[in-house]
């Protein structure tokens, strides 16, 4: 199981989240409600895995995206976004994001796809 | 073309028959003995291994039919190329989006749409895929890449068991505007207007949407379990929600307290 991060400015959805994954065995280790808190708190809560995020405030979510693989590239990056065609997730894929939640989301796709990318996390 | 092995609802029973598929025609053979056009066929519907054909008249006589997956899966190619519907030759992908997950292998294919009465039709060579208009949560005119460049699509999502599925249609725009205005106009009860809907409900609809029962809607929203009545009550008056089943809220009687104290009690010596 996890340390997960959650960036959303949304707080109901960094609650929903949260709930979901804690349900799920994982440990949420912070919330963040933009790209630039997000980045603090990477630095000091060390995740596995950042749920972020694509439009917010002050930074928007695909610039976080890079700046937290330059602060460490082990940590995966799990998209969480309602814009899901092919050339968005191409784009955020190279920029090293690991694994993609469409909102709105239902519980089961949000495990699912932690537990892919945590399994993508422990083989490598 | 081919005879094949089917069963068939008659009388409200189900007996054993046959079906010859020809080119523009399926005859069923006794006890029904029915010679059916296929332009006379008004709209086609699909439940786990049947498919249920309307044939026009007054009234319209409806065939349920039940078969092997891949004898099915020839009528129902058959029948959508050449039943009475509105039918245009496209591309699509579908499903493109189950549940909140991309489908990995999804592909465009080559193929029709027909659009039924009671559902649309994705059509391709190995493929028929049923969309029923009225578990139609949501379509729009959007842009797709497709092989690099920025195209018009028309995006349908719909509820399957209780997951949402998306699909994409690919043809020239002006098809698909014809196509997403008869969608709107057929799918316009679905519509909702934004100010009937408060923020908190809107909140409580999307918990609901993500899988949370009564109990973590509660507790996550704070909220009191009358209040959280009263927002399922106008959700439901506004038919966002179906009732599924209704919990009971109990407490113990003297005999219920009775029963459990004693339980507890270390046993007499």
């Amino acid at each position: 199981m996890g340390k997960i991060l959650i960036v959303d400015d949304s707080e109901l959805t960094r609650f929903l989240l949260s709930k979901i994954l804690t349900s799920g065995g994982h440990e949420v280790v912070g919330e963040a409600g933009d790209g630039l808190e997000a980045l603090q708190k990477v630095k000091e809560t060390e995740p596995d895995v950042v749920i972020l995020d694509l439009l917010m405030p002050r930074m928007r979510g695909t610039q976080a995206l890079v700046e937290i693989r330059k602060i460490n590239p082990r940590i995966r990056v799990v998209v969480c976004s309602g814009d899901h065609q092919e050339h968005t997730v191409r784009d955020l894929v190279k920029k090293g994001a690991s694994g993609f939640i469409i909102k709105p989301f239902k519980k089961d796709a949000v495990l699912q796809e932690i537990d892919s990318v945590m399994a993508g996390l422990q083989g490598s | 073309m081919a005879v094949v092995p089917v069963k068939i609802e008659k009388d409200g029973k189900w007996v054993v028959s046959k079906i010859d598929l020809q080119q523009e025609s399926m005859t069923i053979a006794e006890p029904v003995g029915k010679a059916i056009p296929f332009k006379s066929i008004v709209d086609l519907e699909e439940r786990k291994s049947l498919l249920i054909v309307t044939v026009k008249g007054e009234p319209p006589t409806v065939y349920k039919i039940a078969s092997v997956e891949k004898v099915l899966q020839a009528m129902k190619r058959l029948i959508i190329m050449a039943c009475s519907a509105y039918r245009l030759m496209a591309y699509f992908m579908s499903p493109a989006v189950r549940g909140g997950v991309m489908v990995t292998n999804a592909t465009w294919e080559k193929g029709a749409i027909a659009v039924l009465k009671t559902s649309i039709w994705f059509v391709s060579q190995n493929k028929q895929v049923s969309v029923p208009l009225k578990e139609v949560t949501g379509m729009e005119l959007t842009k797709r890449e497709v092989q690099g460049k920025q195209v018009d699509v028309v995006k349908i999502d719909h509820m399957e068991n209780t997951d949402v599925v998306t699909s994409y249609i690919l043809c020239p725009i002006s098809t698909l505007q014809i196509l997403i205005n008869f969608l709107k106009d057929t799918t316009k009860d679905l519509e909702v207007n934004p100010e009937e809907l408060d923020p908190l409900s809107a909140q409580v609809g999307m918990l609901i949407y993500s899988g949370m029962d009564s109990h973590a809607i509660e507790n996550m929203l704070n909220i009191s379990h009358k209040d959280l009545d009263e927002i399922y009550n106008k959700l439901l008056k506004i038919g966002l929600i179906d009732v599924v089943f209704v919990r009971k809220e109990v407490q113990l009687t003297p005999k219920g307290v009775r029963f459990i104290t004693d339980s507890v009690k270390p046993p007499s010596p």
